[in-house]
């Protein structure tokens, strides 16, 4: 029996901005996410997905603004906490690796500082073995001459290092959540597997839940246990990661899997790409987001954007899915 | 590292020549002549023509500045035609009181401008900020002289705490240091804000707080060390304004220091004080930036000479 983790309610973030006033980010955003799973988010840029994950550690910009939503942890509306309640989940509960190694960790410290630095915070060390400790975390992310490593500044590491190294870094502590924001996209393939094994040996060993964000369906597909799948600052679908790939129902998700290269298919048929762009936060007021780049819309969708509907075990956010399940 | 500070010293010590090729024709260059200030208004021929023997300014200028150079390069940099000290002596004298206002401006101006530009840029778009950047525009603007004269006001004539004038241990170098570090402090605490807001938004720091660490951990362990790796640029170079701003300062405040030192030289048409003084300074400032350039590394592990 698996229990939840963390459960995001009705999440609705919006941006401050002085010529358009106030852009909607996300719109009622709800999830969860199990002990030990793994979620995928996905979407493209500027859909909401690192807004999302960083509203969870509440590490948002100032300028945005958090009017509605809960965030429960563990039974507990983390919203409710205190800045410094916050502080104490944060790397130790919740822990986050970023898209950008090579700009996110400090220039002017040893990664051995870095890491001993989280233990320290959250009291898994002391001053007298936290040099002990950081060589062991080093050497269970598999970075080789981890004794000699804890005396090297970032530059001298590379990319895929680097990212092992925020890698012990957010799992010090042997946090609940990982929340991994694109955490291969500045990576080369080849390091992009042997990041992603990595967090699989480590999420079975520490029994931690990730939440998954990337643009890469390859990653989501190799990765995840459910998906969802984002679109203008909401979830378009949600399912299990099988019958995502192989009954997408709203038009986006078939869209978006259309759009990624399949070595099985048998036929060479080309790519298809779903036509248009992303419309910019704060354009669409009313009606489904997508239907200007949807082949099926109808009048309906430009009159009112279409609720979640459950169908089986599947979420989809589309009119044509109206009569065949419930409303969520 | 070692073929880096050999190339380093020499390049200073290229500088230095090339000051010195200036600091003489300067002097030259500049009207009245030290003969006529020694003898006065009513001298003879005779006496004018044999001083110019004595102090050897018959010859060519050319000729004075190898002599010059090669006593210079000996540790000679002549004698006073006014006291009749050797420049040597007369710097060695005076250098603890210039030395000081000079190290207690410096601590003052870095300390205050980096305090205040990390709080104005924690504070950003707050009173906080926009107060803390007004005074930092009154250090940057504000004439040392007006400065000198409002505090001596205040502090010494109404309040009675500090002395006006003249020299008598630390107490006497309150006023001037504080003077003299105003200026600095404007510069440093621009410098600084600007530099923090910048490390600010940077992905590290979000990895910080991501990994739980609060906000005076963010500022100080986090934000500061990389922010002032420009400000410790700006920190050498405020040395060269330091000197001018010591001649004005000691001026004021009627210290024996260089400044003045330098101040009664000029009127009196006192050459070798003068050559010696600026020289001394010029290399001062050159190595101070050189110090400034070998902690960058210490600063920024990125940075290494080679």
């Amino acid at each position: 029996m698996t229990s939840e983790l963390l459960k995001i309610e009705n999440f609705q973030i919006s941006f401050k901005d002085d010529e358009a006033g106030t852009i909607s980010a996300v719109k009622d955003l709800s999830f969860h996410i199990n002990e030990g799973e793994t979620v995928g988010l996905v979407g493209e840029s500027g859909c909401g997905k690192s807004v999302t994950a960083l509203s969870i550690m509440r590490l948002i910009e100032k300028n945005a603004s958090f009017t509605e939503g809960k965030t429960v942890f563990e039974g507990e509306d983390i919203n409710l906490f205190s800045e410094k309640e916050m502080q104490s989940i944060r790397g130790n509960k919740i822990s986050m690796i970023f898209q950008e190694p090579m700009t996110s960790l400090n220039p002017v410290h040893k990664i051995g500082k870095q890491i001993g630095e989280v233990l320290h915070l959250h009291g898994f060390a002391n001053k007298t073995n936290s040099i002990e400790k950081t060589i062991e975390i080093l050497k269970k992310v598999g970075i080789p001459r981890a004794e000699s490593i804890v005396n090297d500044y970032p530059h001298q590491l590379s990319g895929g290092m680097r990212q092992r190294v925020m890698i012990a870094m957010a799992m010090a502590c042997n946090p609940k959540l990982l929340i991994a924001d694109e955490p291969t996209t500045a990576l080369d393939v080849t390091i992009q597997a042997q990041i992603l094994d990595l967090m699989n040996i480590l999420q079975e060993e520490y029994n931690t839940a990730i939440l998954l964000i990337t643009h890469d369906l390859g990653v989501i597909s190799e990765m995840a246990d459910r998906v969802i799948v984002m679109y203008y600052g909401q979830i378009v679908e949600q399912a299990d990661v099988r019958t995502l790939f192989k009954q997408p129902k709203h038009p986006y998700t078939i869209g978006l899997l259309n759009s990624v290269p399949n070595i099985d298919s048998e036929n060479e048929s080309r790519l298809t790409p779903i036509d248009g762009n992303v419309p910019n936060l704060g354009v669409i007021k009313s009606g489904c987001p997508f239907r200007a780049r949807c082949q099926h819309a109808h009048a309906k969708c430009h009159e009112e954007n279409p609720p979640l509907f459950k169908h089986e075990s599947q979420y989809v956010r589309c009119w044509l899915y109206d009569e065949q399940g419930g409303i969520v | 590292m070692s073929s880096y500070l050999v190339k380093r010293i020499f390049t200073m010590m290229i500088t230095i020549l090339g000051v010195s090729v200036l600091v003489f024709m300067i002097i030259h260059l500049i009207p009245g002549n030290p003969i006529n200030h020694i003898l006065g208004d009513f001298a003879t021929e005779e006496s004018i023509r044999e001083l110019e023997i004595r102090l050897g300014l018959d010859r060519s200028i050319p000729v004075q500045y190898f002599s010059y150079m090669l006593n210079a390069i000996q540790g000679d940099l002549g004698t006073s035609y006014i006291t009749g000290y050797t420049v040597v002596e007369e710097i060695l004298n005076r250098i603890p009181i210039t030395a000081q206002l000079a190290l207690f401006s410096m601590v003052f101006g870095s300390i205050t401008g980096i305090v205040i530009g990390v709080i104005a840029a924690v504070k950003k778009n707050t009173i906080y900020d926009q107060l803390a950047m007004l005074l930092a525009l009154v250090g940057i603007s504000a004439p040392g002289f007006w400065i000198a004269l409002f505090l001596i006001l205040l502090f010494s004539y109404q309040l009675n705490i500090f002395p006006i004038s003249g020299y008598n241990g630390f107490y006497s170098l309150v006023l001037p240091s504080i003077t003299l570090g105003l200026g600095t402090a404007g510069s440093i605490a621009r410098m600084t804000r600007s530099s923090m807001l910048d490390v600010i938004k940077q992905d590290y720091i979000r990895t910080a707080k991501a990994k739980g660490a609060g906000v005076y951990r963010l500022i100080f362990r986090h934000s500061l060390q990389n922010a002032l790796i420009p400000v410790v640029t700006l920190i050498g170079m405020q040395f060269g304004y330091l000197m001018a701003g010591a001649v004005v300062t000691e001026t004021v405040f009627a210290l024996p220091g260089l400044g003045s030192l330098i101040v009664s030289a000029i009127s009196t048409r006192d050459i070798p004080t003068v050559q010696g003084l600026l020289l001394f300074m010029a290399a001062m400032i050159i190595i101070v930036n050189f110090v400034v350039d070998l902690l960058y590394t210490k600063l920024d592990p990125r940075i290494q000479y080679e």
